[in-house]
């Protein structure tokens, strides 16, 4: 049994079993065997066959006791016809939940929350469950969502170095506090998004999951304290004077994507028509650049970034925000920005795996 | 940086081909116009980079008697046009020989007589005086890359630049004919002043109006634009919002153009 190690396997199995007991309608057939361990298997915790109306299926069981959520894509795992990957957990988040449909796995966790799928036979069962982990005593404290600014920043050093770190250490780096450092690791193990090195460090296995996390609480806009403004000086006049007064500044944004996009020799079809900046100082910013406060329409986008240090940013011309940071402003953000945003991070994410 | 129009490149060859031609008298060209303002500021100020022509003022002071232009163009294939100084290359490309109406000699409304050269040979035009004292040695390169030519020349300053533009514009407001009158150099104007910094401009032009022949030129130019842009109906702001159509929004375009008019202003007071 591929968890065989850990404390709970089983009983979560049971459990399980127990759960699929109710889930068909009365006076039709619904007979779920003993499980089997298969040793050996990579993959799977468990195997059950499951009889249900005229057809026969086979439950092929992941369990995941931790953070351990199927990584690969369903199909890539050699599947019969006749079975159905389930990946199932003390407790599955909704993105958790979301990945991994994407991935073709059903789910069941045991606060009930449940898919299962089959194409042929065709077979959909939903349940819903809790929407948050009722654990409560590993509830973080403090820390419920990742909307403010130095969480964004903790995130997107995990993002950036997915294999480094103890909380000491990533507050160092982010720029932020050791205790919001540590809240932020917390809630990000307590939604299982975290993988435990056995040392004093964290590991991110599913980046991709973690930046989708992030936008649900996170946004460019809110979290920086962003405002609109137009320039006197056009767009590029006024980076032009943000670099000619020393005033520490940083794009991020569809502009910043663009030059990104060009460094790996996709060019962007349709050039950004909004300007995005960090500075880390705002009123010297607006002097400068001789920026005037336009809510409706401006097409300069300020936002405050007290964090934005050297080796925090891209020293480019102009500089500009680390591809993940401007990659998660982006999916913040609605419309062609989430869009672009998007395809960054499956991008970035395949970068750095083939790398 | 986007790619030039390829107007604006031909455009700049044709310029290459000209100052080829009349290399013996380079010293007392200044280049002016669209292609002295995209040198100064170049890159993306929300008015695109777009000239499809050459414009050279020539210094009376400076320029020797021989050899006379009119035949140096003539024997190279530049046609000259209906205006005097309107010349048009073999290629088809206009270039405009100029001659400021201060230091102009001769009877004529619009040709300037130059002492050896052909009479249609130039033409007088206000509000150049300014390039002549207000110029620096540039490189001018082609946009062209299988064109390698590479030449120095002196280019109008952004102040001079600046009057110019203010002085095209009055004069042709003044006409009457909004057929004539090309927002384009509206958004010349607005690139100028975003990229070489209204204050700076402003500051610049108070030293040159030092020189009595000089202020004669700038003071009332500089009057009429502070009294258009402080107007409801800003004439400048209005030509600016045409030029720059589909890149901005009209009311930043606007917004801009009045505060940077001002801000020169002030300086210049």
């Amino acid at each position: 049994m591929r968890n065989s190690p850990l404390f709970g396997t089983r009983a979560l199995v049971d459990q399980f079993k127990v759960a699929m007991q109710t889930v068909v309608p009365p006076n039709t057939l619904n007979r779920i065997d003993i499980p089997s361990w298969p040793e050996g298997d990579p993959t799977y915790d468990a195997r059950m066959a499951w009889g249900v109306g005229d057809s026969s299926l086979e439950l092929a069981i992941r369990v995941a006791l931790t953070s351990d959520i199927p990584l690969a894509r369903a199909e890539d795992v050699r599947l019969g016809p006749a079975r159905i990957p389930v990946v199932i957990a003390p407790y599955l988040s909704s993105t958790q939940r979301q990945k991994a449909t994407e991935l073709g796995w059903s789910y069941w966790d045991a606060t009930g929350n449940m898919q299962i799928r089959h194409a042929n036979p065709l077979v959909f069962i939903e349940r819903e469950g809790a929407a948050r982990n009722p654990n409560a005593s590993s509830e973080p404290r403090g820390l419920s969502s990742l909307k403010g600014r130095g969480a964004a920043r903790v995130v997107e050093y995990l993002l950036t170095y997915p294999n480094r770190g103890a909380a000491r250490d990533i507050a160092r780096e982010a720029g932020v506090g050791v205790g919001t450092a540590s809240r932020v690791i917390s809630l990000l193990r307590y939604e299982n998004f975290l993988v435990e090195t056995g040392g004093p460090g964290v590991r991110i296995d599913d980046r991709e999951a973690l930046a989708h996390r992030l936008v649900q609480d996170y946004s460019f806009v809110r979290s920086n304290r962003a405002k609109r403004y137009y320039s006197n000086l056009g767009r590029d006049g006024a980076l032009l004077a943000l670099q000619r007064n020393g005033v520490r500044h940083a794009v991020t944004g569809l502009r910043a994507a663009a030059d990104v996009y060009a460094t790996w020799e996709r060019p962007m079809a349709l050039p950004s028509t909004d300007l995005w900046l960090y500075v880390t100082d705002v009123k010297e910013a607006e002097r400068v650049a001789s920026l005037v406060p336009d809510a409706r329409g401006g097409d300069i986008l300020v936002a405050e970034a007290p964090w934005l240090e050297s080796g925090n940013y891209l020293a480019a011309n102009p500089p500009r925000a680390y591809p993940w940071r401007v990659a998660f402003d982006l999916m913040s953000q609605p419309g062609r920005h989430a869009a672009v945003g998007d395809d960054m991070v499956k991008e970035l994410v395949a970068r750095t795996s083939t790398s | 940086m986007t790619a030039a129009a390829p107007e604006y490149v031909l455009a700049r060859r044709a310029l290459l081909d000209v100052l080829d031609v009349l290399e013996a008298h380079q010293e007392s060209l200044v280049l002016v116009g669209a292609q002295a303002v995209y040198l100064h500021a170049p890159g993306d100020f929300g008015v695109p980079a777009y000239t499809t022509d050459g414009d050279l003022t020539i210094d009376p002071d400076v320029l020797a008697y021989a050899p006379d232009i009119d035949t140096m163009l003539r024997n190279a294939d530049y046609f000259a046009g209906q205006n005097p100084g309107a010349w048009t290359s073999p290629s088809g490309v206009h270039i405009d020989l100029l001659v400021a109406a201060g230091v102009a000699s001769g009877p004529g409304r619009r040709s300037a007589s130059l002492a050896g050269h052909g009479l249609p040979t130039a033409r007088r035009t206000p509000g150049l005086e300014v390039a002549l004292v207000d110029n620096s040695v540039m490189t001018l390169r082609a946009l062209d890359p299988s064109d390698e030519r590479v030449r120095d020349l002196k280019v109008a300053g952004p102040a001079a630049l600046t009057i110019a533009k203010l002085a095209k514009l009055r004069e042709r407001l003044d006409l009457g004919k909004e057929d004539r009158v090309l927002p384009k150099d509206a958004g010349d104007l607005l690139r100028m002043l975003r990229a070489c910094d209204a204050r700076a401009i402003g500051n610049q032009l108070s030293v040159l109006a030092a020189q009595p022949a000089i202020d004669a030129v700038i003071a009332p130019l500089i009057r009429w634009s502070a009294a258009d842009v402080g107007a409801r109906e800003s004439q400048l702001a209005r030509l600016a919002v045409l030029a720059a159509q589909g890149t901005e929004p009209d009311r930043q375009v606007d917004g801009s153009l009045r505060a940077l008019i001002s801000t020169l202003v002030e300086a210049f007071r």
